[in-house]
């Protein structure tokens, strides 16, 4: 226990301590989450009207970030199975940094639910039973023991990993390995919940359509190695810490097949509405080209679809053997995929209305300030733990012998 | 991360720099294009729950408050077989109840029977059993009625607690218009976001047929219609004259 | 280490700290604004299903004295339970209805909706004759006179489904079907996630994406717990057949306010009832029947 307290202890020591170039990232940072916060504030006491979702499009950024969130902390798992199942001997140097990402995007999405909804000061009818939780009926139900597990395995596996480096001990794989082949299964399951959650509603023909879990995994198998690459050669610039080219590589090869599934799968949706031509297409037509007037998100999809196949043609060239060629392709598959797996996934299942009605969404100011509050929140929780967890591996802080 | 020439850094700063203002762009404009709508608590509408008989349909000196009985008039005026414009005491009636135009279709011609209906069998019906008169045509509307699939209702549904009140024909049709007059629409609802706007294309190509104006068709069932200052068929004074006007 | 460096550390972090304290209460300072302190009494309130009969008296008790602060009226809350060998069902004739939206404006007065724009519990469709095109629908028609040529009307509210998906997702059971078939939300339970207005396919919840605007004046003073009482900020609400009319047996108050007689209600055990006589004798549908949410509305032509 008392190595335990001292751990923290040097922990949060470490997480205020850094070059100047640390406190003016830390700085930026809070900055951003303290006008997000500032935002929370205002639309706690004015209510959800300060964004811009109304009864027509009653979901809108927040869950788009959410659903996006979620598929980049399933994506740690992409360095698990190589990492452990495979024995990559790259990728396992790297691994509890990938995991450290899931922790750091999970809360992000749990915070991103928590602003989204009405009343957060009743978020304890959510929990099991204290409140009233309606499982398995409910999908959002399933969903909160997904993402609550999945956050809890992998920080207990970080956790214990990382202090046990600290302390100087071999972990006991007893500890650690089933929480692994858990998480595995696992992550897979969260964005398939959080997919289901979507696609379950027979109201909404945009969503119900069997491709989009699929569909979910592949742009999240993408995206999310795709943040790891950028994420890792930040690190390696920064720190001392050591990522090899063999580790960025079999991403790269991941975040290809990936890609080349998640067009794949575009396509046949595309095909499927377009060819079919039923009324149920009109939600995917105001997406692509507008209806009428109303055609906010024409130019953001025709924008992610530039980037991802640019991405995809990168990738499959050789070019991408060059490290920023690969960063080129990664940032382009990252902000195509929020585009096309944020917004453009969430706002058209709602236009037009089931009964029919045409009206937009768009994020107001409030709203978008709150959305970067929890990016920057994210960012900061990821460098702090980044930050304390990488001297402890590369073995330079470490308990003193007692 | 090092750029090995400062032409490819050039070209990636412009690069960069242009998906910044697309993106820039494409987010003021759709921000811009949905300021929402004040959500203010809307003027006092009124609602008149009325039914929608045509206004002015009444009888004049009836409307005016004289208490009389068909008969009082009725008693010798020459009864016309053809359908004619309504004067004098007739002329604010609204007539329109389809190809029943015929004043005897309903009112009793005997002079000593005025004060009453007259059913299509002949029989004479006074004027209280108003609702027995309409069945003897809407026999499926007057059925549906009792049974309240037809016709207003207010109170209770559950007859074990308290009554239903069911208004009569006359109550909403006009006997001689029954078919309802148009009426204003209460305001639409309005929406919080952007602009209300009007229903998508319709998909089929039907609508767009319905929705073409037909030529008037010349309704054959109904006898000629004669200018007032004629005179009626019956009586026959001016045999002479050119035919009526159609 | 030195004393010197030391304190200067300290002072250092002192400076941080306040720094950090202060930025954080300028961050927060729209809090003020919130209608002072929580109640602790409403926050714990337990699910509807497991109050006790006084934790019910108390909450209605909290609950006039609140509506009587704020508007200055007298509400009275009563809580009329389902009666045996009763299911609610409506249906509506479309060849009659004129779309003159009274039946909205009726459901407005008697459910204390929020008067802010898009609201209503009903909403009445313009529709192209030829067919139930609901994409073609137009929700904000504003002629001079209804009907107009070429069109017919259709009014949409909840259909009370006897599979309703906004039951089934709801995370926290704060929306549930009750035994004579009014799916209800208890506005004290709700968490405001919104999950049950995307999974209609009738578009007929509405979410108070702020306090409901409402003049003190036009208060419907006879409410229901679970209908028409005033509702918090943040909670779902939704068309409940008028419940605390219903269950006193009497008729909705979109069905007496509607001039053409369009509307019929009744109990569909009672094999007398103007409803069972309707499904009967009309050839009846129901809207989006692929869906497989079995509503308790149906629509009828009989011209």
């Amino acid at each position: 226990m008392r190595d335990y307290l001292s751990f923290l202890g040097k922990s949060v020591r470490r997480a205020f301590t850094g070059d100047w170039r640390y406190y003016a990232w830390m700085t930026f940072l809070t900055l951003v989450i303290l006008l997000g916060l500032n935002a929370y504030a205002r639309q706690l006491v004015q209510g959800l009207s300060v964004t811009g979702m109304s009864d027509q499009v009653s979901w809108g950024a927040y869950i788009a970030n959410f659903t996006y969130l979620v598929g980049i902390a399933a994506a740690a798992v992409m360095l698990v199975i190589p990492a452990y199942l495979f024995k990559h001997e790259a990728l396992h140097a790297v691994v509890v940094l990938g995991e450290l990402l899931a922790v750091a995007v999970l809360v992000m999405c749990l915070l991103f639910v928590m602003v989204d909804i009405g009343r957060p000061d009743r978020f304890w009818h959510l929990i099991p039973l204290i409140g009233k939780f309606n499982f398995p009926g409910s999908l959002l139900a399933w969903d909160v023991i997904a993402l609550n597990g999945y956050l809890l395995l992998n920080a207990h596996i970080t956790g214990y990993l990382i202090y046990m480096r600290w302390k100087g001990e071999t972990p006991r794989k007893s500890f650690y390995m089933p929480f692994v082949f858990l998480s595995i299964a696992w992550a897979i399951s969260i964005h398939t919940v959080t997919a289901f959650l979507l696609v379950g509603l027979g109201g909404r023909p945009f969503w119900n359509s069997a491709v989009i879990p699929p569909r979910f995994l592949a742009s999240a198998f993408a995206a999310g190695p795709g943040l790891i690459v950028i994420t890792l050669q930040i690190i390696r610039k920064m720190s001392p810490f050591k990522v090899q080219d063999s580790a960025l590589f079999t991403l790269r090869r991941i975040i290809t097949v990936a890609m080349l599934v998640n067009l794949f799968f575009l396509l046949s949706e595309v095909f499927v509405e377009f060819y079919t031509g039923s009324a149920h297409v009109v939600s995917a037509r105001y997406l692509f080209f507008g209806l009428g007037d109303a055609n906010k998100l024409v130019p953001w999809i025709w924008l992610a679809i530039g980037l991802n196949v640019t991405a995809t043609a990168l990738l499959l060239s050789p070019k991408t053997h060059q490290l920023r060629f690969l960063n080129l392709a990664c940032v382009f598959a990252i902000v195509g995929i929020w585009i096309e797996k944020g917004m453009g996934l969430i706002v058209p299942a709602f236009v037009p209305t089931p009964l029919g009605e045409v009206v937009e969404y768009a994020p107001t100011l409030n709203e978008t300030l709150v959305s970067m509050g929890i990016w920057a929140f994210g960012a900061l929780l990821y460098t702090v733990l980044v930050r304390i967890a990488i001297p402890i591996i590369l073995g330079t802080l470490r308990k003193e012998a007692a | 991360m090092s750029f090995p020439s400062p032409e490819l850094r050039k070209g990636a700063l412009a690069v960069g720099g242009a998906l910044l203002i697309y993106v820039g762009l494409a987010w003021a404009l759709s921000s811009a294009a949905i300021a929402p709508n004040p959500v203010a608590p809307r003027g006092e509408i009124q609602v008149d729950f009325g039914p929608n008989r045509l206004p002015g349909t009444a009888l004049s000196l009836h409307k005016a408050g004289f208490e009389y009985q068909c008969s009082e008039c009725h008693m010798d005026q020459p009864r016309h077989a053809t359908p004619r414009t309504f004067v004098g005491e007739h002329s604010t009636l609204a007539f329109d109840h389809g190809a029943n135009d015929r004043c005897f279709n309903c009112h009793h011609p005997d002079p000593d029977l005025a004060d009453q209906f007259v059913t299509r069998d002949g029989r004479p019906l006074p004027f209280t059993e108003h609702v027995a008169l309409c069945a003897s045509c809407h026999g499926v509307v007057h059925r549906d009625w009792l049974r309240g699939a037809h016709g207003r209702r207010q109170g209770y549904w559950d007859r074990r607690k308290g009554e239903a009140e069911r208004t009569d024909c006359v109550i909403c049709h006009d006997p001689h218009h029954p078919v309802f007059a148009p009426i204003a629409p209460l305001p639409p609802p309005g929406v919080v976001r952007g602009p209300a706007r009007p229903g998508l294309a319709p998909h089929g190509a039907v609508p767009h047929l319905l929705n073409t104006p037909v030529a008037p068709v010349p309704d054959t069932l109904r006898g000629p219609a004669i200018d007032p200052d004629d005179a009626p068929a019956y009586a026959a004074p001016h045999a002479e004259d050119e035919e009526p006007a159609r | 280490m030195s004393d010197a460096t030391t304190r200067r550390d300290f002072l250092k972090g002192g400076v941080a700290v306040v720094a950090g304290v202060a930025s954080v209460a300028a961050a927060l300072e729209p809090l003020r604004g919130l209608d002072g302190p929580p109640d602790v009494d409403a926050w714990l309130q337990s699910h509807y299903h497991e109050m006790t009969p006084d934790e019910k008296a108390a909450a209605i008790a909290r609950l006039e004295a609140a509506a009587k602060a704020e508007f200055g009226v007298d509400i009275t809350i009563s809580d009329p339970q389902p009666e045996a060998k009763t299911k609610f069902a409506y249906a509506l004739n479309l060849g009659v209805c004129v779309g003159c939206r009274k039946c909205a404006y009726a459901c407005e007065a008697e459910n204390n909706t929020s008067r802010a724009p898009g609201k209503q519990y009903i909403r009445v469709l313009e529709m192209n004759k030829g067919g139930i095109d609901l994409e073609s629908a137009n929700h904000h028609y504003d002629p001079e006179q209804v009907p107009q040529a070429g069109k017919f009307y259709m009014p949409v509210q909840c259909h009370q489904c006897d599979h309703p998906p906004c039951v089934k997702v709801c995370p926290v059971e704060a929306t549930w079907k009750e035994p004579d078939g009014i799916v209800v939300v208890d506005y004290d339970w709700c968490i405001g996630c919104r999950y049950c207005e995307a999974a209609c396919p009738y578009w007929a919840r509405r979410f108070n994406f702020e306090k409901p605007v409402i003049k003190p004046e036009e208060i419907n003073p006879k409410t229901g717990y679970l209908s028409n009482r005033p509702r918090p900020a943040g909670v779902m609400e939704k068309c409940t057949f008028c419940l605390h009319r219903t269950r006193e047996g009497r008729y909705p108050a979109c069905l007496e306010a509607c001039p053409t007689g369009a509307r019929a209600f009744g109990n569909l055990h009672d094999p007398k009832s103007e409803i069972r006589y309707i499904l009967e004798h009309k050839r009846v549908f129901v809207l989006k029947e692929e869906v497989g949410t079995l509503p308790n509305f149906f629509y009828y032509f009989d011209v």
